[in-house]
């Protein structure tokens, strides 16, 4: 086996097959660049290995409500992407209709778009005139 | 009546129950926040980082299996963060790691410290000698460290939370704690 720190390290982390550590420790007996090498890595090894100690700041509990608050928002916009609600079905529904309405300009521009159009009157333009002629109706009947 | 195993707590959260959200990022915020510092190195970045990953482990509970230990799953979606926020980081900062020339990378052109012999030899502790140096290496290599050495990860284990390829790993890995290793001989005074 070459002298090689990566061997090392490897060796350290116990990375190695049985095989391959019985290799190296052999190479150990016979090499002191490598023992001292190992050494100087076990140093470092023990200060990687003990870790800092992080304070926790104080503003945590603040960030933990942020994230509740983030998380059911981006729970609430899911469910609202995932189906259509009634009334946005209702809305969908009559859109045609309101649309026709709005369209709707007066009697007289009404007659002569049914002269143009024929019949190819909108039905929902045609519906609701039907409509307003049987409540007018009615009105006049009860009077 | 409510209990407040892990599993029964997981189990309300996954229902959506926002007490039991609060409790579970009780008992773990403080494990995301310090993994996060360890990671970005900067306390309001991990503190950015913190709320991340807390939002996607609310977020992700319904994909999560109950019966499964819930802490390297945590991590997991932690070090996504991490690594998301390295990625959008990306364009604005050079990485050491940036080859210059076949198996040279930019970090190793650095000049290492002064040779003169008369320079003035100040005692420093070596542990915030490595902490400084922990603090330089670029955030894939802090993130394979820390896997490493602070969550006790094996390298198939960090190549899988990380996504990384695990040839790639052991090179971050070797490559840190070579840099590392020569930060120490700065202060223990070895040669070679």
């Amino acid at each position: 086996m070459k002298c090689s720190t990566e061997v090392l390290q490897t060796f350290l982390d116990g990375e190695m097959e049985p095989v391959e550590i019985e290799v190296v420790r052999r190479h150990l007996g016979c090499c002191p660049f490598c023992r001292q090498e190992l050494s100087r890595l076990r140093l470092l090894w023990l200060e990687l290995g003990q870790g800092e100690e992080i304070e926790v700041p104080e503003i945590l509990p603040f960030i933990r409500q942020q994230a509740v608050t983030r998380a059911r928002a981006a729970g609430q916009e899911v469910e609202g992407t995932s189906g259509v609600s009634l009334w946005e079905a209702q809305k969908l529904a009559w859109q045609p209709v309101l649309a026709g309405i709005v369209q709707i300009p007066g009697s007289r521009q009404i007659g002569r778009l049914a002269m143009l159009t024929g019949r190819g009157l909108p039905t929902v333009i045609r519906g609701l005139s039907s409509l307003a002629g049987m409540i007018t109706g009615r009105k006049r009947g009860r009077r | 009546m409510k209990t407040n195993t892990e599993h029964d707590l997981i189990i309300r959260c996954r229902k959506g129950d926002e007490p039991a959200w609060r409790l579970l990022l009780t008992r773990y915020e403080a494990y995301v926040y310090r993994l996060c510092f360890r990671i970005s190195g900067s306390r309001d970045d991990a503190l950015d980082l913190t709320q991340e990953a807390l939002v996607k482990v609310l977020n992700g509970l319904v994909k999560f299996q109950p019966g499964r230990p819930f802490k390297p799953w945590l991590r997991q979606v932690t070090v996504n963060s991490c690594l998301n926020y390295f990625r959008r980081l990306a364009p604005k900062t050079v990485s050491l790691e940036q080859p210059v020339a076949e198996d040279i990378v930019l970090g190793d052109t650095l000049d290492g410290g002064t040779d003169d012999p008369a320079a003035v030899v100040e005692w420093q502790d070596a542990r915030e000698v490595i902490r400084q140096a922990v603090g330089r290496l670029s955030p894939q290599q802090r993130l394979v460290l820390v896997m490493r050495h602070q969550e006790g990860l094996s390298y198939e284990e960090i190549a899988s939370t990380t996504k990384l390829p695990l040839g790639t790993v052991k090179s971050y890995l070797f490559r840190a704690r070579q840099q590392l290793r020569r930060e120490l001989a700065g202060v223990y005074g070895w040669e070679g």
